[in-house]
């Protein structure tokens, strides 16, 4: 490197950087030759390669460990307190913490009728209930059974009327898919609380 | 629970102080893509991350009820996922290569998209940084925060930042070509 080697490489870049302040920096971007040209250029190629570094999103596998992890701390707590609380603690197991883009990866293996069907997501199936006109959710067809269910799962009220569902095995566990309507045009509720509603496996908001 | 938790950060910090467990999970929801690219890209291992990620938001829910606002509480979290990295990369460097091993646990299965995204030079030379440049890098450059936040959850003045990344920039560009020695 010519022009001063290291020292005046870094001085350069502090100043590109805009230090020790953004007038001192345009002047000694603008004292520059030919050299600083191509080292502003050499800069920027770098931001941009930096820039261009795909976003990366919370792996599902990682969003699980998390789950357990605070579930623990949960259960640590509850087993030491010793505080009357207003109702009987339920142990409330996480769905996974996922943002809804990454939820819409969970791997859900659709069964009942049609039986044998593959892999798929829990946005695929929950398009494919509503598409088929799917209702096979037993007792939890009733409204009734339904909200209990989901409240005793910790996913909180439906926010609407049952749309369609379906048996599901979500990472190995046995669960019920429901697709709820919202009461916002466009936008549906896919819930899947385990069997005997004891956790949300998945729980993922659709549309808009 | 609505469909879409309209809260802002700091009414879920006090729905959780006031019991609401979910509260914090929101957080997660919230944050977590972007705490998650922080300590991956930062420690370039998904493992470490992942176990740095988990050490971060279990000592965070273990102390939300102290928080103080007296940052956002992104920031907040994101200062601890940052501590932890560098406790991570400290502790790695003391410790011996024949010390070296986790406890056994699944693999972190990446998107498929990550295995593509872990070839690129720019990562491999990025891991080449010192770690205090490296997060400088990370948060400015490769996740676009300003760098009056970034220097906010990294705890130093905004100058610190310019110059970690400057320094960090001429380093990346002699490793990937973009400056030649003998030129």
């Amino acid at each position: 490197m010519t022009n001063g080697g290291s020292g005046w490489l870094t001085r350069l870049a502090e100043a590109d950087a805009g230090l020790p302040d953004e007038e001192a920096a345009a002047r000694v971007v603008a004292a520059g030759g030919a050299d600083t040209r191509r080292v502003l250029d050499a800069l920027a190629a770098v931001r941009t390669d930096l820039a261009a570094v795909p976003p990366t999103r919370l792996p599902a596998s990682v969003a699980t460990r998390l789950a357990a992890g605070l579930d623990r701390i949960d259960a640590g707590e509850t087993d030491s307190s010793t505080v009357t609380i207003m109702e009987p603690r339920r142990r409330v197991r996480r769905p996974l913490l996922l943002t809804a883009a990454a939820a819409a990866l969970v791997v859900l293996v659709l069964t009942g009728p049609p039986s044998r069907t593959p892999p798929t997501d829990l946005a695929s199936a929950a398009s494919r209930a509503v598409a088929e006109g799917t209702r096979d959710v037993g007792p939890l067809a009733d409204p009734q059974n339904l909200a209990a269910c989901l409240a005793a799962a910790g996913a909180g009220p439906p926010p609407g009327p049952l749309l369609a569902g379906r048996p599901v095995v979500v990472g190995g566990r046995e669960g019920t898919l429901l697709v709820l309507g919202t009461g916002t045009a466009g936008r549906l509720r896919a819930v899947v609380p385990a069997a005997g509603c004891t956790a949300v496996l998945g729980d993922l908001t659709l549309g808009r | 629970m609505p469909l879409v938790d309209l809260r802002s950060d700091s009414e879920l910090v006090a729905a959780h102080r006031a019991g609401e467990r979910r509260a914090f999970d929101e957080l997660v929801r919230r944050h977590g893509d972007r705490l998650w690219a922080l300590a991956y890209r930062t420690l370039r291992d998904p493992e470490d991350a992942a176990d740095v990620l988990q050490e971060a938001l279990e000592a965070a829910y273990r102390r939300v009820g102290s928080f103080r606002g007296d940052a956002a509480v992104s920031t907040w979290l994101h200062r601890i996922v940052v501590n932890k990295c560098l406790d991570r990369v400290r502790h790695d460097r003391a410790r011996p290569p024949s010390a070296a091993g986790r406890t056994h646990r699944d693999p972190v299965v990446l998107d498929p998209t990550e295995d593509a995204t872990d070839r690129l030079a720019v990562l491999d030379a990025l891991a080449r940084l010192p770690v205090e440049q490296r997060l400088a890098i990370v948060l400015v450059d490769v996740e676009g925060y300003p760098v009056a936040e970034a220097a906010a959850i990294l705890e130093v003045p905004s100058g610190t930042v310019k110059s970690r990344c400057a320094r960090g920039r001429v380093r990346l560009a002699g490793l990937l070509g973009h400056l030649r020695a003998d030129a």
